[in-house]
């Protein structure tokens, strides 16, 4: 096993930078394509050896050092009693949004083997069968309920923004059975041999710091302190996140993401006890190589070499992204480091 | 801190609104904080939405004294200090010669550019000739507004308007507007160039025309990582405010936590925050020779007042009473906002720093 990423998750010297991609399996990817022809996103889900295939594609497509489960964020959504549909070009849709208490006391608890047991069985294949660490994932409950009370995808969550202003005891009934629902799930992830896990606050970026703190950051502690004990890094990302990076630390994660919208040496500056992931940006590898190439050079001279650095994107392959330009960067990354790191040792030496 | 600033404003006589607003851009001491709002002129004000039922925003727009009206409206009625001018930010871009709709969900380019060939269709512009129904529209609404509040012209960053002419329309990553700059570096840099030119002429033509403060809304520079928008973004946006530079030139973008020493290194003698970082943190960073602009956190004005009002004491807060803040919104004010929610806000805040300071 290959367990460079889990050494940075620890900041932890290693050979040589390990790196992933959020969204790594996925559309970018031909094999996935191939299997999306026939089965649909909610499909490949429910079917463990389906998904499981789908989240070994890029470990053995790209070199990454680690995967990621393949689900969406709204996949346990369905165990607490909400229909939601995946609709391409949209997003996830909700069948009936929550707009009121009644909407949120009618919720179910969650029981993970009824309500993602091929998901977790999908797990157990991945570990026999992968080289690298399972990254198990969830959505945070902020990113969740966005998608609960706005229905879908939505700019600005204003209207969950709204709700969080004027009804605050609606809105935090509603992020505590979210908090309850995403400790089981990854608990439950954890428990089937997931070897870290990411939370994914894709809408955190549209909080105010104040708004983060006072209403969002007591639920994500709670959320943190329910993987205590568990003994595998947690990942703690969100996007458009620089103004809030010193308050999602705070609130927990071992590993920070950062999006590429912050210099990644300004971005670990707010975070400096804690590893972090990141972060060149996506539509880089839109364009030449070479682009991304002097980008990726150019985060790794700011980690200049320090424990604890996972590179990423600073966000999800976009699925124009042409997977040999995926795999050259995952070379690079490791070259480069290592030689910085041997240049390094014998500075020191 | 706010003692200082209390004794500094204790000493101040009543202001006009447009004084007050250029007297916090010059950070100079007021006697209360002056306030506008992003997207003010519209909404959901009764004359306008009856005025809309007689004309498209089209109309409004190239009709001087329809655009003076609607520009006049929230001066009238919510009481703010600067009367920022009804128009879209695109205007410039269809003078050139690009075929685009306004929608409610933002411009649509009916042939996005793709090629540098498209580029060398965009004619230069010649605001007087083009422009010419917006800027009478500034000269009646300078004359109305005698010195009740300050008039605020407007125009888009050139990375923000490229953006737009490549995509075609709203989008959130900016894609295929990044894609083309990686790949067509010379044809980015004649798009950019061209687009430059025509902010220029137009931001000064708004000066002559009466216009006392410029912002240039470069609303997607947050899309770019600091590495690329030096590259990319910042000197097109310095050339525009530069061209601004007889009046106080208001720079804001969203989304620019990441890279707000940058934008600030391209200009702007305030620098405008949305409310996705903290106003005291931004303002530590900008520096002490700047003003800052922003950032109570538009959907508290879908809560209603309490939410409103806490949200306001918390940016005043971060404040603490020094010279050069103008309070606004972090973005625009959403079009269903309640206008009675605005004019009590516009009260507040000059009560409320009336009162800190005696």
């Amino acid at each position: 096993m290959n367990e460079r990423f889990l050494h940075a998750c620890r900041r932890e010297p290693v050979d040589a930078t390990p790196v992933w991609f959020m969204r790594q399996a996925g559309r970018a990817l031909a094999e996935y394509r191939a299997i999306r022809a026939r089965a649909t996103l909610v499909e490949i889900t429910r079917d463990a050896a389906l998904c499981a295939e789908v989240t070994l594609q890029p470990v053995r497509r790209l070199g990454v050092d680690a995967a990621i489960l393949f689900a969406d964020i709204t996949t346990p959504l369905e165990g607490i009693g909400v229909g939601v549909e995946i609709v391409d070009g949209v997003g996830p849709v909700i069948d009936r949004p929550i707009r009121s208490l009644a909407d949120i006391d009618g919720l179910r608890p969650f029981e993970p083997e009824a309500a993602v047991g091929p998901l977790l069985e999908a797990i157990r294949l991945v570990g026999r069968e992968s080289p690298v660490p399972l990254i198990g994932f969830a959505g945070a409950p902020f990113t969740l309920a966005s998608y609960l009370v706005e229905g879908r995808s939505s700019r600005d969550a204003i209207r969950l923004k709204s709700l969080m202003h004027a009804e605050p005891a609606t809105f935090d009934r509603l992020m505590a059975a979210l908090v309850d629902m995403t400790i089981g799930y990854l608990r439950a992830q954890v428990a089937a041999g997931a070897q870290a896990v990411q939370i994914f606050d894709s809408w955190v970026g549209t909080l105010t710091p104040f708004d983060y703190a006072c209403s969002v950051a007591p639920h994500m502690r709670r959320l943190f302190a329910g993987l205590d004990g568990l003994g595998v890094p947690t990942i703690h990302f969100g996007t458009d996140s620089a103004g809030l990076l010193r308050a999602m630390a705070d609130a927990g994660g071992d590993v920070i993401g950062l999006d590429w919208r912050i210099g990644l040496a300004d971005g670990w500056a707010l975070v400096p006890d804690r590893a972090v992931q990141g972060n060149l940006d996506p539509a880089l590898l839109l364009g030449p190589f070479e682009a991304a190439a002097d980008q990726a050079r150019w985060i790794l001279d700011q980690a200049a070499g320090r424990s604890g650095h996972i590179f990423n994107l600073g966000h999800g392959v976009l699925p124009a992204t042409d997977p040999d330009d995926l795999r050259r960067l995952v070379d690079l990354v490791h070259e480069t480091s290592a030689r910085m790191g041997s240049q390094l040792a014998e500075a020191t030496r | 801190m706010i003692q200082d600033a209390a004794t500094t404003r204790s000493t101040v006589a009543p202001m006009t609104g447009q004084d007050r607003l250029l007297a916090a851009a010059r950070r100079q001491a007021v006697d209360a904080t002056p306030i506008w709002f992003m997207r003010q002129a519209g909404g959901s004000l009764p004359r306008y939405l009856t005025l809309r039922e007689h004309y498209s925003v089209e109309e409004i727009t190239r009709t001087p004294e329809l655009c003076a009206e609607v520009s006049l409206m929230p001066v009238e009625a919510y009481g703010v200090d600067g009367a920022v001018m009804f128009a879209d930010i695109m205007l410039p871009v269809a003078a050139m010669g690009v075929d685009l709709e306004l929608t409610s969900a933002g411009p649509v380019i009916a042939s996005p550019v793709r090629s540098a060939a498209d580029i060398e269709r965009l004619r230069p512009l010649d605001p007087e000739a083009d422009l010419g129904f917006m800027l009478e529209a500034i000269g009646i609404v300078r004359s109305a507004l005698a010195d009740r509040a300050a008039l605020i012209g407007i125009v888009g960053g050139p990375f923000t308007l490229a953006c737009y002419l490549i995509e075609g329309g709203p989008s959130r990553d900016q894609a295929r507007a990044k894609a083309f700059m990686y790949r067509e570096p010379a044809a980015w840099t004649a798009l950019m160039d061209r687009l430059t030119d025509a902010l220029c002429v137009y931001v000064a033509a708004q000066i002559r025309a009466g216009a006392q403060l410029i912002q240039v809304f470069d609303s997607w520079a947050g899309t770019l990582g600091p590495a690329d928008y030096v590259r990319f973004a910042q000197p097109y946006a310095a050339r525009v405010l530069a061209a601004g530079r007889e009046v106080p030139t208001i720079h804001f973008g969203v989304g620019t936590a990441g890279i707000l020493d940058q934008l600030a290194v391209a200009g702007g003698e305030v620098i405008g925050i949305d409310a996705r970082q903290s106003l005291g943190k931004a303002w530590a960073r900008v520096g002490p020779d700047r003003a800052i602009q922003g950032n109570l956190e538009p959907a508290r004005l879908l809560a209603g007042w309490t939410a409103v009002e806490e949200g306001t004491r918390a940016v005043l807060a971060e404040v603490a009473g020094r010279p050069g803040h103008i309070f606004n919104l972090g973005h625009a004010a959403p079009r269903e906002t309640d206008p009675g929610l605005l004019r009590e806000l516009v009260s507040f805040v000059h009560e409320i720093t009336r009162r800190e300071a005696s």
